[in-house]
């Protein structure tokens, strides 16, 4: 009954008595690490908040390309500037006239003074690929009536000025000759200089 | 804390000051700073001659060749338009136009007219393919190439669904967006492209637009050019010689 007395008289703000007893022997140290305790989540959660930026960034810069920014416009040139140069080191598949001639210089002659003047090699020969390059390969060379035809059928489309034949069986015939087995264009045009 | 009116202007306008400031300061700072390029400028343009193009498919051939294009997929093409009578349009592009063309079903008497078109990527000024790109993977070179980074891109197909020219396609071999480069290397390596290399008319040109000289330089004087669906406001560098309105 006497506890229940003293209870009684300290609980003014209907507290629960152990509560009220403890505050009332607090000392000042106790004090100051109750407030320790109570910021002790703010500061965990600012070194966490700290090593996530941190983590962040140390991954960016492992992740993002050296030359990888604005190289001049938001819009249109945000990229890795090393990617440019990267393309331009790709090898030239294709290598020009000028190129051929030094080997080939009789049939390169020959079809500067020609209807085919302005024609490239690698036009009707195809690509160079490896054929230049030590390794001689063998470049596909079409004397069919197809690869003619590729650029010298009549179609609609084509400018009228070009010249063009309806067909080779018909050509043969306007040219007053006799389509025989195994006849091509080349039999009588030469490729290089075919008028 | 003294809260009226006027201290709130007062606060009011110093913010707006200094955020006027900051922008100013710093918004220009990285494109000063540009470590490889001063500025984006358009150097370069394509002009492709419809008059003269023969539809014989060497440059898509070429094209292959060149950029080891994978088969099905195409960095430049040529496609036929036919034009009736009717005023009806009729277009075809078989393999792309890469083995050349066969004559045409129509009744000859019903055709008004017939011509090729080849096509590739515009390189734009202000591409919207760039534009979309959300890795930086495709870009404006320093000379004005629309180009694609390989090693960046994710393959989203993002910048195929705006290209308005259909110029892009996702490479099956590296899973990669993949277009024409207005054969960038071979550019820097002093050449010219290897489909304008091996038309055997003249039907297409590449150079540089200030160099007077140059073929490019002359025809922009001498013709009228016309570019592929200027209302889309992307400013192409590849521009056409006798392009009909039929044209898109």
């Amino acid at each position: 009954m006497i506890f229940d007395n003293a209870t009684r008289q300290t609980n003014q703000n209907n507290t629960p008595a152990a509560y009220t007893k403890r505050q009332t022997y607090r000392t000042r140290h106790e004090e100051e690490a109750s407030f320790m305790k109570a910021y002790d989540h703010i500061i965990r959660f600012a070194l966490l908040i700290t090593a996530v930026i941190a983590g962040f960034f140390i991954i960016r810069a492992r992740l993002v390309p050296e030359s990888f920014g604005v190289q001049g416009s938001y819009s249109y040139a945000f990229y890795r500037a090393d990617s440019a140069d990267e393309q331009a080191a790709l090898p030239a598949v294709h290598q020009g006239s000028a190129h051929c001639s030094a080997c080939h210089a009789p049939q390169a002659s020959l079809r500067q003074t020609n209807a085919h003047a302005g024609l490239e090699c690698e036009t009707c020969h195809g690509s160079f690929k490896a054929h230049n390059n030590n390794t001689k390969e063998r470049m596909a060379v079409s004397g069919s009536v197809d690869a003619c035809m590729l650029c010298h059928a009549a179609l609609t489309a084509r400018p009228a000025q070009f010249p063009q034949i309806d067909s080779f069986s018909a050509h043969v015939a306007q040219q007053n000759e006799t389509l025989l087995p195994g006849m091509t264009c080349v039999t009588c045009h030469d490729p290089h200089a075919p008028m | 804390m003294k809260h009226d009116r006027r201290e709130f202007i007062k606060k009011a306008g110093w913010t707006f000051i200094g955020s006027g400031l900051y922008i100013n300061l710093f918004s220009a700072g990285p494109a000063l700073a540009g470590s490889r390029s001063s500025a984006l400028k358009n150097l370069y343009a394509f002009i492709v001659n419809t008059e003269t193009c023969i539809g014989c498919g060497k440059c898509a051939a070429a094209c292959r060749a060149e950029n080891s294009v994978p088969d099905g997929n195409y960095r430049t093409w040529i496609e036929r338009y036919t034009i009736m009578h009717s005023g009806s349009v009729e277009v075809d592009s078989p393999h792309g136009g890469e083995k050349g063309f066969t004559p045409l079903s129509f009744n000859p008497a019903d055709i008004r007219k017939s011509f090729f078109v080849p096509k590739l990527c515009n390189h734009c000024k202000k591409p919207n393919c760039v534009q979309v790109c959300p890795v930086g993977a495709t870009y404006v070179s320093p000379e004005g190439f629309v180009l694609v980074d390989e090693k960046r891109c994710v393959g989203c197909s993002y910048c195929m669904q705006a290209c308005p020219y259909s110029a892009r396609f996702m490479n099956p071999v590296t899973h990669t967006a993949d277009k024409c480069t207005w054969c960038y290397h071979r550019i820097r390596q002093g050449k010219t492209t290897a489909c304008v290399q091996v038309c055997p008319v003249g039907a297409r040109l590449f150079g540089r637009v200030d160099d007077t000289d140059g073929p490019v330089a002359q025809l922009l004087k001498a013709k009228r050019l016309q570019v592929l669906k200027p209302e889309t406001g992307n400013e192409p560098m590849v521009l056409y010689v006798g392009l009909d309105k039929e044209v898109h």
